[in-house]
């Protein structure tokens, strides 16, 4: 074949894709309809700037004055802002299983005293567990104000033996320390986790469109036609089917950009360039995957199935909520199977790390590795394409 | 007539590998898998990289101490910031500790010195870990500096954190409560809607008099599948994971079967609307993530817009895994749960209604 016939083919079956996705209402929705709805349902849950304050119970069993003190420090801080005191552990514990707070914070019965006079003055704060997110910023919040507290009271102490009060820091924080988190210091779980849901929509519908134009040519027995069009060749055929989709989900992830940078104001520290070569990496990767699954499986229904579930098992594999480190080491190998993965790695170091370009290559590389699976697949595909035994299957 | 429809609809089910495969292996595939993802539980050990310190005494002990915590492991000693942000840049270390280059002087001679903890936060698991084994090593090392120059030294105040629920704070204990019930709740609602569709497709009709009777018949039908997966799923998976089984078995069945009944009568009202079988998939695959989000069990509501999260309540899952959690994680009582469980019976009658009038057209 020319390639003048090759390109004329590939024109000629984009023309006919487009024809097929403006004519059916379930194609346009999973390019357009569907992830624009994905993408406002995200912008309107990490809409809100803050988290705000988690309700806490306190059990303030001494009612002191340095109790209430420590009980008003607790208050103070942005996370545990919303303290609720009761009368005691049995209520309080009442209050945490209904759900009505997330933690309780006890102060027994004797802590001024144990505090004046240097005996263990205990602070304990309960919290469920059962939530990570919620327990670990509510329990910094008490933490927060417990050890400023007892700073101020050991600063006390030693003024009260006649220290001076520059040297009394020293006395009682030999080692003085600060904590910052580097390369997102604003330490906004927004910026770190609506990166991640927003690629999962451009991952799903990359899968399910590729699933549904493919297998649907052989559901409907219209992929002779199909071929015919691409003037019998397959990997024309394919390159114009797939190409509208491509470009198609590559303008949604603009949407996803604007929404991102410049409406959320996610910090964008790397190179533009590779960021958008990724995403378009990405989406060529998933289209690549659903046609493997469609040419093994020569079943719509059944590859929609498989690379639905391909799809969205990505965000636990990917290791950015769980980190791959923590995972059982047989499983660690399984991270590597999802495009996903590299491409959120490409997007932390790009986006939030600003790292060197060339520290991207690798996972660019990677998720076009993928794009290889179809070529293995090739000649099933065309069998697949031209046997009448393997259409209408539902 | 009733037991006929039933019979009916597990046919179905079972001759349909399609719908077969997502009402009832995928909740086995899925459940596996992803209690596998999470079944490390617990990061620990996480490697950093020590910078600065003036190779004294008191620095080393530091050094050996951060590498005794549980948290962390000092994966290398380099001598400046630069070589530390390229292992963080190659994710060879996630967080550094910077000595101020007068750490042990400035100790001998009573002076306050500086440590600097940074924590990659691009990473949010490994930043809480560095942040807090790192703040503890250098707690319990100003404890001891000061009873070495005291003599004895007792803390003003000793702070303690108890989970109660989930004492190592697992990862796959805090989510897979969560995410075993949505994946119900998506492949009931998927697996449904392509039986109501395949028989619009083929114009099948069920031989019944009533859409009551059909209803009745087919919410039977899918309780018992699902009676059997999710509750092998709850017992034996959940053992094999040790999740915390903290509920009377009345509780958890009570609560267990309400969101089934709900979820189910849903699937009904739902499932009418589709004309193609590859369309719920197509459909509502998308809402797996949103789901998992408005039920408030990963991020907390007070992350988000509280509108939506009154909003998400008309959804199943999100009552019932609240209750789920409180219930077998917690162990509270059925009382403590109860605007729950109301919640979840007003939408058995709402969809319950919905599921009938949908199925006047199967």
């Amino acid at each position: 074949m020319t390639s003048g016939l090759f390109f004329s083919g590939v024109l000629k079956s984009a023309r006919r894709e487009i024809g097929r996705i403006t004519a059916s209402r379930e194609y346009r929705a999973l390019l357009l309809w569907l992830p624009l709805g994905a993408i406002l349902f995200f912008a309107i849950f990490f809409s809100q700037e803050v988290v705000g304050a988690l309700p806490v119970a306190v059990v303030d069993e001494d009612n002191s004055s340095l109790s209430r003190k420590l009980v008003s420090m607790v208050r103070a801080t942005p996370q545990t802002a919303c303290v609720e005191e009761v009368a005691d552990m049995a209520e309080a514990q009442q209050k945490l299983l209904k759900g009505e707070v997330v933690g309780v914070l006890e102060l027994s019965e004797g802590f001024a005293r144990k505090v004046l006079s240097g005996e263990r003055a205990e602070v304990v704060y309960y919290d469920s567990g059962t939530n990570i997110s919620t327990n670990s910023l509510s329990a910094k919040g008490v933490q927060t104000a417990v050890s400023s507290f007892g700073v101020g009271v050991a600063l006390q102490r030693a003024e009260m033996q006649g220290v001076a009060s520059e040297k009394a820091m020293a006395q009682i924080m030999p080692i003085g320390f600060a904590t910052y988190g580097l390369f997102n210091p604003w330490l906004n779980y927004a910026y770190y986790i609506a990166p991640c849901f927003l690629a999962m929509i451009l991952i799903i519908a990359s899968m399910l469109s590729t699933t549904y134009s493919v297998g649907e040519e052989l559901r409907y027995g219209t992929s002779v036609e199909w071929l015919r069009s691409a003037n019998g060749s397959l990997v024309g055929a394919l390159m114009g089917k797939l190409l509208p989709a491509s470009l198609a989900l590559w303008m949604l992830a603009l949407v996803v950009g604007v929404l991102l940078f410049a409406i959320y104001g996610a910090p964008m520290q790397g190179s533009w360039g590779v960021l958008i070569a990724g995403v378009l990496a990405l989406i060529i990767a998933y289209q690549a995957v659903a046609l493997f699954v469609v040419a093994l499986m020569a079943s719509l229904r059944l590859s929609l199935s498989l690379g639905g579930g391909y799809s969205v098992l990505a965000f636990t594999f990917s290791g950015v909520t769980f980190p791959t480190m923590a995972m059982f080491s047989v499983v660690q190998p399984f991270t590597m199977l999802f495009p996903y993965t590299y491409f959120m790695r490409l997007y932390i170091d790009q986006a939030v790390r600003g790292s060197a370009w060339w520290l991207s290559m690798q996972d660019v590389a990677a998720m076009l590795l993928f794009c290889l699976l179809p070529l293995l697949a090739l000649g099933r595909l065309r069998k697949v394409a031209v046997t009448r035994k393997f259409w209408g299957r539902l | 007539m009733i037991w006929a429809i039933v019979k009916d609809e597990w046919r179905a089910v079972w001759h349909d590998a399609g719908v077969a495969l997502i009402m009832v292996f995928a909740l086995f595939i899925y459940g596996i898998s992803y209690s596998l993802g999470y079944g490390g539980e617990v990061l620990d050990e996480v490697p950093i990289a020590v910078v600065g310190g003036d190779d004294g005494a008191k620095s080393r002990v530091l050094v050996r101490m951060f590498e005794a915590s549980p948290k962390l492991s000092v994966a290398h000693e380099v001598a400046d910031m630069k070589a530390a942000e390229q292992l963080l840049r190659e994710r060879k270390v996630w967080g550094v500790v910077a000595l101020s280059p007068s750490f042990d002087r400035d100790i001998l001679s009573g002076q306050q010195t500086k440590v600097a903890i940074l924590g990659d936060a691009s990473y949010f698991l490994a930043y809480r870990e560095v942040v807090e084994g790192a703040v503890a090593t250098i707690q319990q090392m100003n404890s001891e500096i000061i009873a070495e120059r005291q003599g004895a030294y007792n803390p003003p105040v000793i702070y303690e954190q108890r989970n109660l629920f989930n004492p190592r704070l697992g990862y796959g204990v805090f989510v897979m409560p969560a995410i075993l019930l949505v994946i119900v709740q998506q492949t009931a609602l998927i697996g449904v809607g392509m039986v109501s569709a395949t028989r619009r497709e083929r114009g099948l009709r069920y031989n019944a008099e009533s859409a009551l009777a059909v209803t009745v018949g087919r919410t039977v039908a899918y309780l018992a599948i699902y009676a059997l997966t999710l509750g092998f799923m709850l017992t034996v998976h959940y053992s094999l994971f040790d999740y915390p089984m903290r509920g009377a078995w009345w509780r958890c069945v009570a609560v267990v079967t309400l969101y089934l009944l709900s979820v189910i009568l849903l699937a009904q009202m739902v499932g009418a609307m589709f004309r193609r079988r590859e369309s719920p998939m197509l459909w509502l695959l998308w809402l797996s993530i949103p789901f998992l989000l408005v039920s408030g069990v990963s991020l907390p509501p007070q992350a988000f817009p509280e509108w939506l999260y009154w909003i998400g309540r008309v959804v199943p899952s999100s009552s019932a895994v609240e209750a789920w959690i409180a219930v077998q994680s917690m162990g509270a009582t059925l009382s403590d749960v109860a605007p729950k469980l109301i919640l979840l019976a007003i939408l058995v009658v709402i969809y319950g209604a919905g599921a009938i009038v949908a199925n006047r057209r199967v």
